[in-house]
Formats: C-alpha cells, structure tokens, sequence
C-alpha cells in the first residue's frame, strides 16, 4: 500500500486538488494513455476505446473530489474505468437488444425512401438530438449550432464553464455512439 | 457517419484549463457519523412528538427488546457506513464493510424466521387497517433521512449503485424499524414485517429500480 500512495499520479491528484493545472493537464494526460492501453484489448473496436477514454477523463474530472490522497490513486481510477466501461457496453448493445430496424422494415422504408435524398438523414440527426436531456440539448445547439461561445452558454445557463464543457463532449460522445448504433442497425 | 469532432488532447486541454477548485475530500466516516447521529435523533424526536408506545418504561427494561433495539441499531449504523463508503469510487478501500449489514439482516431474518417455526414467534397475516398508522410512520420517519441519503450519494461517485441501493434501503428499513418500535405497541412479528419494515423495504425496492440513474453522475 505503501508503495502504490508514493505513485506520482498520487502526488498529481493531490497538486490538481490544489489547483494546479499543469499536474491536472499531466496526470490526465497519462491517465488517458493508462486507460487506453488496459482497456484496448477487450473492446472490438478502437473507436470504442477512444469514447470510454474520453469518458472515464471526464468522470475523473467530475469526481476529483471523492478521491483522498491517503489512499492510492490506481484502485479509485480503475473503479472508474470498469464501471464506466460497463455502462458505454451497456448503453452501446441496449438498442440492439430491442431489435432494430432493417432496410425491409416498413417504418423505415416509411421514413426514408419516400423522402428526398438525405432527409432521413437529418430526420435521425434531429431525432437523436430530440432525444437529449433538455440541459444537454440547450447547450449543445446554442454552441454546434447557434455558435456562441462557451463562456456566453456558461453565463446564460447560470453554470460554469468546466460543467458547460464537460456536458457537450458528453453529449458529442453519446451522439456519435447513437448514430453508429444507428447506422449499425440499418445496415442489412 | 457523424465526424469524429472531438479528440482526447482537446478533452485534456478543455478539462485542464479551468480547473475548478476543490474542497479537500473530508474524511468518509466522520460524515457518516454525523449524519447517523442526525437521522438517529430525527426518529427519536418524532418519536417523542407523536408519542412512545404506551409500555414504553415496561419495554427498556425489558432485555429481549433492548438486545433487539441494540443489534438493529448497529445494522444501522453499519449500513450508514457503507452508504458512504459505495459514495466514492473505490469504496474508499473499504469494502469489506458492506458484507457486516447484509450478514447481519440475514441473521436477523433467519433468527425471525427460526423462532417463528419453533413456535416462540406466532407468525400471522395481519389485517391492512391495523397497520396505516404505521405505514405513515414510515413515511414520517424514513422520508426525509432517505431524502438527505440520496442527496448525499449524489453528491459522491458511486460506481456501485446497486448496492448502494441496497445499503440505504437497509439503513432505510432499520431506522423506520427502530423508531416504529418505540411508536408502536404491537410486538406481533407478523405486524412488525408488514407494516414496519416491508414499507421501507418497497421503498428500497423502488431506488433498487432506478439506482442507475438516480445516482448517475
């Protein structure tokens, strides 16, 4: 135990906590690497590792302040490494599990082959952002969209500029993984 | 297929640049403590307003009650640590603790159920109106311990939120169990497993259902 509290992640966190932000900057840095590599050789896809990447930097990001710098840093991050990998699985092969849409099926044909070229298209774009938490779907139009800038959001939406960020890359990643899955399941 | 826009040096370099500050982690069990100190005295309060069970001066000093009071009390109290312990992610290296409150409501229940059998314990199915009162005691009683629980949970990182459900459903249960004891008058088990502690348990049931997402983060 001795040896994992002397670990320089440790001392990073501990920095980080403290408001340093270039040891914040390192210790996600070689989180990140950490994380890919002990994640790479279960996942089918390297995309996949890239998204439970991002998404474990922005749990370690949310909960800095649940970690105790007495006790060592691997055992809290790879806590969150598992779960959040369990929960992009299980997010990922949810739909699947409800059967999805094939191109013989009548609601698609309904849905695209009436309509011009790439409508359904925006139909899915639009569906799926349709489908976002209104906070997330407020935050993430006003920047992707209507183009102001994250410290404008952050003020009109009375929330910091850390919490602003941390929800559009949350909502880019849960986007993009819907429209693979969606693509996924539409392919015959 | 949607652009891949994001990559993770821009993630490292967003996250890093405005880095909030941090209050330092207080330590988890003194927290608990305390909250086990509040929730313990808010049922006694409510207790004491409402009023004690008419036998209440025969009852402590009667040593079967206070055993009984004793060991759920410690369930309690154990229960409540683990609820701050599944709060952080890696159940602060402290684990092990959640196996006591399971071990020991097994033990309660086989020790129930064992007593009943040998007859020492007439089991029957009470009525539904000689429970309401309870019932609504529970809700008295747990109500707002379970509201500051899964506030507080919230405000942690759980990465086990099935058993954190779990664990405040028994601190749950075991807090509406000991303040419906001093309200109650009834010592029929039957009574007490229908209308003390099955309540609470429909409860912890419902946070069970959706503890995934009531403790997202």
């Amino acid at each position: 135990m001795t040896e994992d509290l002397n670990d320089p992640w440790t001392a990073l966190a501990q920095a980080a906590q403290n408001g340093d932000k270039r040891s914040y900057e390192k210790l996600l840095a070689e989180i990140a690497l950490f994380v890919k590599k002990s994640i790479a050789g279960s996942l089918a896809s390297p995309d996949w590792v890239e998204d439970i990447t991002q998404e474990v930097l922005i749990s370690v990001h949310k909960s800095l302040h649940t970690y105790s710098p007495d006790r060592a840093f691997k055992p809290w991050l790879m806590a969150i490494v598992q779960f959040r990998r369990t929960d992009f699985l299980r997010r990922h092969y949810a739909p699947s599990r409800q059967g999805g849409v094939t191109l013989d099926h009548p609601d698609f044909i309904a849905a695209h082959v009436t309509k011009p070229e790439y409508a359904g298209e925006y139909k899915d774009v639009e569906r799926l952002i349709g489908a976002l938490p209104r906070k997330q779907k407020d935050i993430f139009l006003k920047i992707r969209i209507q183009g102001h800038s994250i410290a404008e959001v952050a003020s009109q939406m009375k929330m910091s500029e850390s919490a602003v960020k941390v929800s559009l890359h949350r909502t880019l990643i849960r986007l993009r993984a819907q429209f693979e899955g969606h693509n996924e399941r539409i392919t015959p | 297929m949607m652009e891949k826009t994001l990559s993770t040096d821009q993630l490292i370099a967003d996250l890093s640049t405005d880095l909030p500050p941090r209050t330092a982690p207080k330590a988890v069990f003194s927290a608990a403590f305390r909250d086990a100190h509040l929730y313990a005295l808010f049922a006694l309060a409510l207790s004491a307003v409402i009023g004690f069970r008419e036998d209440i001066a025969l009852k402590i000093h009667d040593p079967r009650f206070i055993g009984e009071m004793v060991y759920v009390l410690i369930l309690y109290g154990f229960s409540l640590l683990s609820v701050a312990v599944l709060s952080v992610p890696d159940g602060a290296g402290r684990l092990w603790l959640c196996r006591i409150p399971y071990l020991m409501a097994f033990l309660f229940v086989a020790a129930v159920l064992f007593m009943a059998a040998d007859g020492a314990l007439p089991l029957h199915f009470p009525l539904a109106a000689e429970g309401i009162k309870c019932v609504i005691g529970n809700v008295l009683i747990g109500g707002l311990p379970l509201a500051l629980m899964t506030w507080r949970a919230r405000r942690g990182a759980s990465t086990r939120p099935y058993a954190l459900a779990a664990m405040s459903a028994l601190t749950l249960m075991s807090l509406c169990y000991m303040g419906l004891r001093l309200l109650c008058v009834s010592d029929d088990p039957g009574h007490i497993l229908f209308f003390h502690v099955m309540p609470a348990a429909a409860a912890g049931a419902v946070l069970g259902v959706i503890a995934r997402r009531i403790y997202a983060w």
